[in-house]
């Protein structure tokens, strides 16, 4: 091991030490703005974030945009795959951080979840607003093999492979999202979205809106991917809180739910 | 108040007995070459190795390798635990972050790691109890009463939710432990019944009977007492632990990635029963 002090390499945080201990902060610059002494009292939640992300203030139509988009996916209700996750673990009185975790587990998948959001991202930057390649991509044999640990691709990136049309919610916050200034990719998936799913088959699902939204705010498809596991905890953070509460005996157990068909009997 | 950080003595250097990694040459943990040591060893006997940091007797190793084969492998993708694998599945998420978030998930109070590991402890202390000539129902009905404390947090619901005082005692959803017989019958064949911690688990279970509680021993209080008996450690016995529910985990996983994505068990809206503010439009504040 060499004698040199090895560093860690950040173009987010810089510190200054107290004069006495090495280990403690003095001042932390967060992309060269003072966080304690200038940013708090002055910063908003939301630009902070974009800030962390992309090392630059937002815009003001960037800031609304992104806080839009965080209040659409904060909570998505109880039935959702990720809150059911972090409920169920509530529900047998799990720790906090392990409701939080197991939200997180499924909230990363590929139907609904943030791998999702990645790889629509990456269609974005490869397809842009070009409706041919679009619909070569959305209309072509699925699944897509996946060569990672992560399960085959079934169906298009930000498609709901079991909505019967493009749900209301989804339409609101791809309404309400492109109202807002520079969102010309928002704009085109408006426009372009029947078009889009007759190609793919299935409806536009919130998690294509969400990809469309962080792509026009200049994200890229791990930002992306991280933005919509962060903004999702909210909801099953609260969800979980009142599962615990209400304990176990108050939660779906679909006791005649499962069927097991090759039941060997006693 | 410290005159210079302690870290100062810490930065780049941390000094262990516990394990190194020699790039191309050796993996060292416990202070032995374990390419070497471990050779034509089983999986629990590493595992057991790193909890004590020691080789336990060999028979020991497969009593508590053989009781684990048993406690985890309920692979019903509705117990809570189980369900994080199986929507990770459901949700075409990665086995790994569905086994990691159910291991998480684990650690509930009503069933899993708490409630066990408060098994292991609370026999431990009955055990002194007795050392010091008290009597096991007077033992058992103290903590009896102090399920009737009001302030005292309940395991199934409320804001204080906590560990029922009677750990490794009754069951939610059911009230018997089909895992009792098999494991008591593989105790019985190594000769593992008859250990102190395993009978005390029994004499309390008729101690509750007696004084009208319907409690049965169930496998996390047995799985407790044989931790007990083979001298395991409270630390080392909740890192045992950890390892016994993965079987679950993965054949719930697997059987949700085999059915259509999103298919596990989807919900209605109407299944949502509101019981909050009425509806009513949001205020907006002046600036």
């Amino acid at each position: 091991m060499s004698e040199q002090e090895e560093t860690f390499t950040s173009a987010i945080w810089s510190e200054r030490a107290e004069a006495d201990d090495p280990f403690t902060a003095a001042e932390c610059r967060c992309a060269g703005y003072d966080v304690f002494g200038d940013l708090l009292g002055q910063v908003e939640w939301i630009e902070y974030l974009f800030l962390l992300f992309r090392k630059e203030p937002p815009s003001q139509p960037q800031k609304r945009l992104l806080n839009d988009l965080a209040v659409a996916l904060a909570a998505q209700g109880p039935r959702d795959l990720a809150t059911q996750a972090a409920t169920s673990a509530a529900a047998g009185g799990s720790p906090m951080a392990a409701c939080l975790m197991a939200a997180l587990s499924v909230g990363a998948g590929q139907h609904g979840g943030a791998r999702e959001v990645y790889h629509a991202v990456l269609c974005w930057e490869s397809f842009a607003q070009d409706t041919k390649q679009w619909q070569r991509y959305l209309s072509q044999s699925w699944p897509l093999p996946d060569p990672s640990t992560w399960p085959d691709r079934e169906h298009p990136a930000g498609f709901d492979p079991n909505g019967l049309a493009c749900s209301r919610p989804t339409l609101q916050t791809l309404s309400r999202l492109a109202s807002h200034p520079a969102t010309p990719h928002l704009n085109w998936l408006r426009d372009k979205r029947p078009a889009l799913e007759t190609a793919a088959s299935m409806p536009l699902a919130l998690s294509g809106v969400a990809a469309s939204a962080f792509f026009d705010l200049g994200f890229d498809a791990q930002q992306a991917e991280m933005l919509y596991l962060l903004l999702r905890l909210p909801g099953a953070a609260a969800f979980a809180l009142e599962q615990h509460v209400e304990g176990w005996s108050s939660y779906p157990f679909h006791s005649e739910g499962l069927h097991l068909l090759n039941d060997p009997g006693n | 108040m410290l005159k210079s950080s302690p870290k100062t003595q810490w930065q780049n250097n941390w000094q262990t007995e516990a394990g190194a990694w020699f790039p191309g040459e050796r993996v060292i943990m416990h202070g032995e070459n374990i390419l070497q040591s471990m050779e034509g060893k089983q999986w629990m006997d590493i595992i057991l190795f790193a909890i004590r940091g020691e080789h336990g007797k060999e028979d020991s190793n497969q009593l508590l390798d053989k009781v684990l084969t048993f406690s985890g492998c309920i692979p019903d993708p509705r117990l809570w635990n189980n369900r994080i694998a199986a929507l990770a599945g459901s949700a075409r998420s990665s086995s790994t972050l569905g086994i990691s978030g159910a291991t998480a998930v684990s650690d509930a109070i009503i069933y899993g790691f708490q409630p066990t590991h408060r098994a292991y402890t609370m026999l431990r202390d009955l055990q002194s109890g007795l050392q010091k000539d008290s009597e096991l129902s007077e033992l058992v009905k103290a903590r009896m009463a102090q399920r009737r404390d009001k302030k005292r947090g309940k395991p199934g619901k409320g804001k204080k939710r906590e560990v029922d005082i009677m750990p490794g005692y009754g069951r939610p959803v059911s009230t018997g432990d089909e895992r009792m017989r098999p494991l008591m019958k593989l105790l019985k064949r190594e000769g593992a019944d008859s250990g102190a911690a395993v009978q005390l688990a029994f004499r309390v279970e008729a101690c509750l009977q007696e004084l009208g509680y319907p409690l049965k021993l169930n496998m996390g209080g047995l799985i407790a007492a044989i931790g007990l008996d083979q001298q395991l450690k409270e630390r080392e016995f909740v890192y045992y632990l950890t390892q016994c529910f993965c079987p679950g985990f993965i054949v719930c996983y697997e059987d949700a990635l085999k059915h259509p994505a999103g298919s596990f068990f989807p919900m209605r809206c109407s299944q949502i029963k509101y019981k909050g503010h009425s509806s009513r439009q949001w205020q907006k504040a002046d600036d």
